[in-house]
């Protein structure tokens, strides 16, 4: 069976071959080890150099036309994929990340309005920028912001997209994906303190904040879908590991039908669209297939989640994808504890298809080794029909 | 109880940020001090807000609109709160460790703290091992909370602890961690004493730690 019916069925929740896999996200370390070459430089390696910061700080826009941020970018995902095809991953995401500038030496913007401190993972490799705030504090900064990145973003997504299949399309099943889905358009760009404030007192801007970020998002969806990649990865986190940030009743009502326009243009192509989100969602369950998600990704162990009761929350209604837990199993398991976190996943919720495993998130301490034993581990225990 | 400071209670739990300042300039014409607005009718309403968290008819984003509230009816209040009046349970120094900018579950946890009555120390975030280690010093506080969001950081936590026992503090302090990659167990690996999934339950740490300290 190829990798592309192997993840296609089980998203129809019928029983494929075997339980498919799904790569990490981002994580530096991991891609170069599998392809056996060594972390390259990005430019944030030299800011370390005070005299190259202070001349940054002063060039930072400058250098965003030249456009040295998004060459790395591309880059690692180009690679990232490359490792993906090499590992033997039946399905991987695809994300177009160029969306980060510099705003100086020690913090870059997006062009959304959302404002990151530059981090490298214990490695010294740069990591995903990690958030700060928004640079929007009233409905006015958030109307005046210059929005002609923003706006052009599909089209160049579209184009990486189509680029991506083209050269990676026959070996892997690509999820398409952008870095945020409309939760986190919307509070990310003021900051959760003010957003609270917005969804209180100012829901009809919110509102306005939503529609358009839909609009966009809707383009999004055309970028994977026109370019031929068979499935998207919705990426928006909506909970903590104490549950959902917003009470999901207001989620649904102040993104429900945006979300669901979303997922139906996905439909209307021929695309599966998956949601992921951090955290435990046990309680967004209903709503994520009330909204049409075909799938949910993450399903972090570290946030109380048992695979076993949301299968039973959700039935078949929903496919899972994710769950291994990166904290302590991939990262620093023994062969042992892979094995038995995998065959457990797979007794859990394995029956009946609907089932995608891999690392549930990104780590830097993800070790390319504990990948390989989650691949035997599959192959020993993922084969349909199952046994365990 | 009266009926003024139970309006007060009432707007925070209500997260009534349009009502908050007028039910407190009430309590002030019914010369009710400041002190006592703060401990019987914010800090008894933030208490329900969390329990109502813990019940899970709370979620985070009323958390935070509950502080929001607190903060728009503390401006009504500011420069006229005794800080000698007020009675303090402990020390408690909050940090995000080094290499972690996330904020908002650690500044829940203050605000929470501080309702319970904790003095709260917090040192905000990307805060390193010899920064806590200083304040420990200067401040005696005998209790710190350590929150870290990222996976990748989990390390700083360690350093933290080890920067604390190598400065000879470890028997003189209490260290709870929390966090959205934190657990059970990571506290027990990064030699901390406790680990707090909630804001809810960090208070209780905090307080069962003081208690038996």
């Amino acid at each position: 069976m190829s990798k592309h019916e192997r993840v296609k069925i089980a998203l129809e929740h019928k029983e494929p071959d075997k339980v498919p896999t799904i790569s990490p996200m981002d994580v530096q370390k991991y891609v170069y080890d599998v392809l056996e070459t060594p972390v390259p430089d990005n430019i944030t390696k030299y800011f370390k150099n005070p005299f190259i910061s202070k001349i940054v700080d002063i060039t930072a826009p400058i250098l965003n036309k030249i456009g040295g941020l998004e060459k790395d970018f591309r880059n690692f995902f180009v690679n990232k994929m490359s490792a993906d095809v090499k590992m033997g991953f039946d399905a991987s995401w695809n994300i177009y990340a160029n969306i980060f500038r510099l705003k100086d030496s020690k913090h870059m913007t997006d062009i959304f309005g959302r404002i990151y401190k530059i981090v490298e993972d214990r490695w010294g490799n740069m990591e995903t920028p990690s958030y700060i705030d928004g640079m929007f504090k009233t409905p006015e900064d958030f109307k005046r912001f210059k929005k002609k990145e923003w706006e052009a973003h599909p089209e160049m997504m579209y184009k990486f997209n189509v680029y991506m299949n083209e050269r990676f399309g026959k070996d892997i099943y690509i999820f398409g994906s952008h870095l945020f889905g409309l939760f986190e358009q919307a509070w990310q760009l003021f900051g959760f303190p003010t957003f609270t404030r917005f969804v209180w007192k100012e829901r009809g801007f919110m509102e306005e904040v939503i529609e358009y970020n839909k609009q966009w998002y809707l383009k999004c969806v055309d970028a994977s879908a026109d370019a031929g990649l068979p499935g998207i990865i919705y990426s928006d986190d909506m909970a903590f590991k104490s549950g959902p940030m917003l009470n999901p009743k207001m989620m649904d009502d102040l993104f429900g039908d945006a979300l669901r326009a979303i997922t139906d243009r996905a439909h209307k192509k021929g695309v599966k669209i998956v949601i992921h989100s951090c955290g435990n969602n046990k309680l967004l369950l209903p709503y994520f297939i009330s909204w049409g998600f075909d799938g949910h990704h993450a399903l972090e162990p570290t946030a109380g989640v048992d695979i076993g009761e949301f299968r039973e929350e959700a039935g078949h209604k929903l496919s899972f994808l994710g769950h291994l837990d990166i904290a302590h199993v991939l990262s620093y398991g023994t062969r042992e504890d892979v094995f038995k976190n995998v065959k457990d996943s797979i007794k859990k919720a394995g029956d009946g298809g609907g089932l995608i495993l891999g690392p549930t998130n990104s780590h830097s301490d993800i070790k390319v080794q504990n990948l390989r034993w989650m691949m035997e581990a599959v192959d020993e225990f993922g084969r349909y029909p199952l046994s365990l | 109880m009266k009926e003024s400071i139970l309006a007060v209670q009432k707007a925070v739990i209500d997260l009534d940020i349009d009502g908050i300042t007028g039910v407190i300039q009430r309590c002030l014409d019914d010369g009710i001090s400041s002190g006592e607005i703060v401990q019987d009718g914010i800090s008894k309403g933030l208490t329900a807000v969390g329990v109502r968290f813990e019940e899970g008819e709370y979620f985070l984003a009323d958390l935070v609109m509950s502080g929001e509230v607190v903060k728009e009816g503390m401006l009504l209040l500011e420069g006229k709160i005794d800080p000698d009046k007020t009675a303090k349970k402990g020390k408690v120094i909050l940090a995000t460790v080094k290499g972690d900018i996330h904020e908002i579950g650690k500044s829940i946890v203050g605000m929470m703290l501080s309702a319970s009555g904790f003095e709260v120390i917090d040192l905000g975030v990307d805060v390193s091992p010899g920064k806590i280690v200083e304040t420990v010093k200067q401040t005696g506080a005998p209790l710190i909370g350590l929150s870290t969001l990222l996976t990748t950081m989990v390390g700083s936590i360690k350093d933290t602890v080890d920067a604390i026992t190598e400065a000879g503090l470890r028997e003189k302090v209490k260290i709870a961690i929390g966090g959205a990659c934190t657990s059970e167990q990571l506290a027990d690996e990064m030699g901390a004493d406790a680990y707090g999934a909630t804001a809810v339950q960090a208070v209780k740490i905090f307080e069962n730690m003081l208690a038996a300290h």
